[in-house]
């Protein structure tokens, strides 16, 4: 399995206050899966854990078949993407150089802070800004692009990346539909690439269009694993009932 | 919309606290002279004195003034980027979100122990160590330079949004790629900012450090006082606040040249 959660309870502050309460969860390579629910049902929480940026306060986590407590977690995020809500840009960076930051890992930490990146680690990030179409932006800095323009900054740096997995937290949540049907088209075609995609969402329109499976979430539990076409309204209120 | 009606005894906490913090107030003025009617009209009476003294500036010492003025120029120079060079690695150690937690108490005992001694008392200690000039003026800039810069530095690091952090984090870099590509740039707005503060400061500062022999501009200041030369004075603090008022109209150039609008979103 690419993730594999066995009853992960995660804890927050008082006693007894558990953001995840007995997650269980498994996604094969190459698979992808929306997670669905209202604010603060431990959707992000959820991405986090898998990030390795949480530890679970019980159960097991296995990413790639390593247990992340077991693991060099900077390897592990070599082989992670992450698109999180508000996209992570580096303003003050240019298009390219936001972009290249998806290749950090595999460029010497002295090489790159002189700013002299291999050739084709330039090459491959020139590659993903032309297919997400920003390759006629690439000098510009990243506060001067729109919106969509910025989402689709992060997915080239997620492509740079070249993860196995790549998880995205709401980051469709400020475009419009259109753009965020341009996106999603974007994200399909990444996943036919054989990587594993999983999306958090609240918007049950884009979850019913995308994934092979979908979990709906509520109050840190998970009541329902679905497919997409089975998300809809009625069965939403009858689960969040 | 209706308004409620103000009642007193609602807010009856409120206005013992502020009686309290008023009242605290007088007695600290009363204690330091504040409120010692002869002594004040006495001063008022000096101040016009003084103040018609300083008018008209006199040119004559405009050259003497002027080199002088560049020395002082350079030892803030100097100073804001020695201390500038030592404050930014200091200031990401002592970042709580960067640094490991050791390393992060360590610089900041070392800043503050170092912002504990007023830049005058620096001043006083390099004479000793290097005699009378511009060498002690310009070493004890740094340093306050450097306990400042330091202190302001790790708050602009702990500023940087958490979400850009943890994007970058997640690319599997290193603590330094971290630093170089997400931290400097992120925060470079106020690093850039404080940093052009601190050389506006240190001039003026600077002029003060000629008070105890610490070179430049503050060393004829301090001697027209002495002679009571107040036009000559005059000619000097006019020199400072030209000086002062170009490097505010250049830091502006410079930050609308470098850095990204504050509005800029993540």
């Amino acid at each position: 399995m690419a993730i594999n959660l066995e009853d992960v309870w995660v804890g927050y502050g008082r006693r007894g206050s558990y953001t995840l309460r007995g997650i269980d969860l498994s996604v094969p390579p190459g698979g992808s899966l929306t997670i669905i629910g209202p604010s603060g049902s431990g959707k992000t929480t959820l991405l986090r854990v898998i990030l390795g940026f949480l530890k679970p306060s019980r159960g097991k986590v296995k990413i790639l078949g390593q247990e992340l407590d077991e693991v060099n977690f900077r390897a592990l995020r070599t082989r992670i993407g992450y698109i999180p809500q508000q996209l992570g840009l580096v303003n003050n960076l240019t298009v390219l150089e936001n972009a290249l930051l998806g290749s950090l890992s595999r460029v010497s930490t002295w090489r790159s802070l002189l700013g002299a990146f291999p050739q084709r680690e330039i090459d491959q990030a020139l590659s993903s800004l032309e297919c997400v179409g920003l390759a006629e932006k690439v000098a510009r800095r990243v506060y001067e692009l729109s919106g969509g323009e910025r989402q689709r900054v992060a997915i080239a740096r997620a492509l740079v990346q070249t993860p196995d997995i790549l998880l995205a937290d709401e980051f469709l949540s400020d475009l419009d539909y259109v753009r965020a049907q341009e996106i999603l088209q974007m994200m399909k075609s990444i996943q036919r690439q054989g990587q594993t995609l999983v999306m958090v969402t609240h918007d049950l329109i884009l979850a019913s269009q995308w994934g092979e499976r979908a979990i709906v979430m509520k109050d840190g539990l998970k009541v329902a694993e679905v497919s997409p076409d089975e998300l809809n309204a009625s069965n939403l209120r009858e689960l969040f009932a | 919309m209706k308004t409620k009606a103000f009642t007193p005894w609602e807010h009856l906490g409120s206005i013992i606290k502020t009686g309290a913090l008023v009242a605290l107030l007088l007695l600290f003025m009363a204690n330091l002279g504040f409120l010692d009617l002869s002594n004040l009209v006495k001063g008022l009476r000096n101040s016009t004195t003084f103040f018609s003294e300083l008018l008209p500036p006199d040119p004559s010492v405009t050259p003497t003034l002027s080199e002088a003025m560049l020395e002082t120029i350079q030892m803030a120079f100097v100073g804001t980027f020695l201390g500038f060079v030592l404050a930014l690695p200091l200031g990401i150690l002592g970042a709580r979100n960067i640094a490991p937690l050791g390393v992060m108490l360590g610089a900041r005992a070392f800043l503050g122990l170092v912002r504990s001694i007023p830049v005058l008392l620096w001043a006083l200690i390099f004479v000793v160590i290097f005699g009378l000039g511009p060498v002690a003026g310009t070493m004890a800039l740094a340093l306050y330079t450097l306990s400042y810069l330091g202190k302001l530095y790790y708050e602009a690091v702990e500023g940087v949004n958490p979400e850009v952090l943890e994007a970058v984090k997640g690319t599997g870099c290193s603590r330094l790629q971290l630093v170089r590509f997400a931290v400097l740039p992120e925060a470079a707005n106020s690093i850039l900012s404080q940093l052009l503060f601190m050389l506006e400061y240190n001039v003026r500062s600077s002029s003060v450090l000629g008070f105890v022999g610490a070179g430049g501009i503050g060393f004829y200041m301090f001697s027209y006082i002495n002679i009571f030369h107040y036009q000559k004075l005059m000619t000097a603090i006019l020199l400072t606040l030209m000086v002062v008022m170009l490097l505010d109209f250049l830091s502006t150039k410079i930050r609308d040249r470098f850095l990204a609008p504050a509005t800029a979103t993540h």
